[in-house]
């Protein structure tokens, strides 16, 4: 009854507003007004599951990041953008040479700073580190970040603990 | 600016001080240098090591917070492959 009564009245309000319309022109314009409140409505309600949800603004470090940080989708659009943060920290933490090393080779050299004649060849993309000594590889080990990271930082994860924190590396990682 | 840099899923986060302007009076800037040293603070208690680190020079393993260092990067905890 309400239905009833609201389509004329919304159709002689169309009819106003095109007054020289035909009755398909004044369908047409209620069909497309329709239309655009179910968008509205549709996306009205997609911003409050969104909200909802906790995707709004949150502070770095809170209880609420680390439960976004959790369930975030790992879009393709995030992963690029993460590689991308990757290659920038690699560049910083290598300088432009040593990064331009590593880009044309494919493995980052890391020295021993423990055993005199040792390097870690450390690969581009997530695998096992090569360990060589006098020159000749002696043997592969598997470490990873707990975390998922993106390659290059996987990357930088080794470097540091090679570096700073060797003794704990070995005694974490895996011989392949 | 001084940064601390968390690496995550995302690449990495990074938090910006600036330890003179905070030593200055800069209240934006005390509170800036507060929230890095709580996210130091918060990431080793789970497990992940820090890393002063200047471009080109081997990484110093750090266990507490240095305001004074250019840049920290903080690995999440590793484990065997």
């Amino acid at each position: 009854m309400l239905l009833g009564g609201f389509l004329p009245a919304l159709r002689e309000l169309l009819a106003s507003l095109v007054p020289h319309g035909s009755s398909l022109e004044v369908a047409i314009a209620i069909g497309l007004l329709f239309l655009s409140l179910a968008c509205l409505g549709g996306l009205f309600s997609r911003g409050l599951v969104w909200w909802s949800a906790g995707w709004g603004p949150v502070e770095l470090g809170t209880r609420r990041f680390e439960r976004r940080r959790a369930a975030a989708p790992h879009s393709y659009r995030t992963r690029v953008e993460a590689e991308r943060r990757a290659e920038r920290l690699l560049r910083d933490v290598l300088g432009p040479e040593e990064f331009a090393l590593f880009q044309r080779r494919g493995y980052l050299t890391v020295r021993s700073p423990s055993f005199a004649h040792r390097v870690y060849l450390v690969p581009e993309r997530q695998g096992p580190v090569t360990v060589c000594e006098f020159g000749k590889p002696v043997m592969r080990l598997c470490v990873q970040c707990v975390e998922r990271v993106p390659d290059l930082d996987t990357v930088v994860m080794h470097k540091l603990m090679i570096e700073g924190n060797e003794r704990e590396y070995l005694r974490i990682a895996n011989r392949v | 600016m001084a940064k601390l840099r968390v690496l995550n899923w995302r690449g990495d986060t990074t938090v910006t001080y600036d330890v003179e302007r905070a030593a200055a009076g800069d209240a934006e800037q005390q509170a800036a240098v507060r929230e890095a040293e709580r996210i130091f603070r918060d990431e080793r208690a789970r497990g992940a090591t820090a890393f002063r680190v200047q471009p080109g020079e081997p990484g110093v393993r750090i266990d507490e917070f240095d305001p004074a260092a250019e840049q920290i990067v903080i690995v999440p905890r590793i484990a065997g492959g």
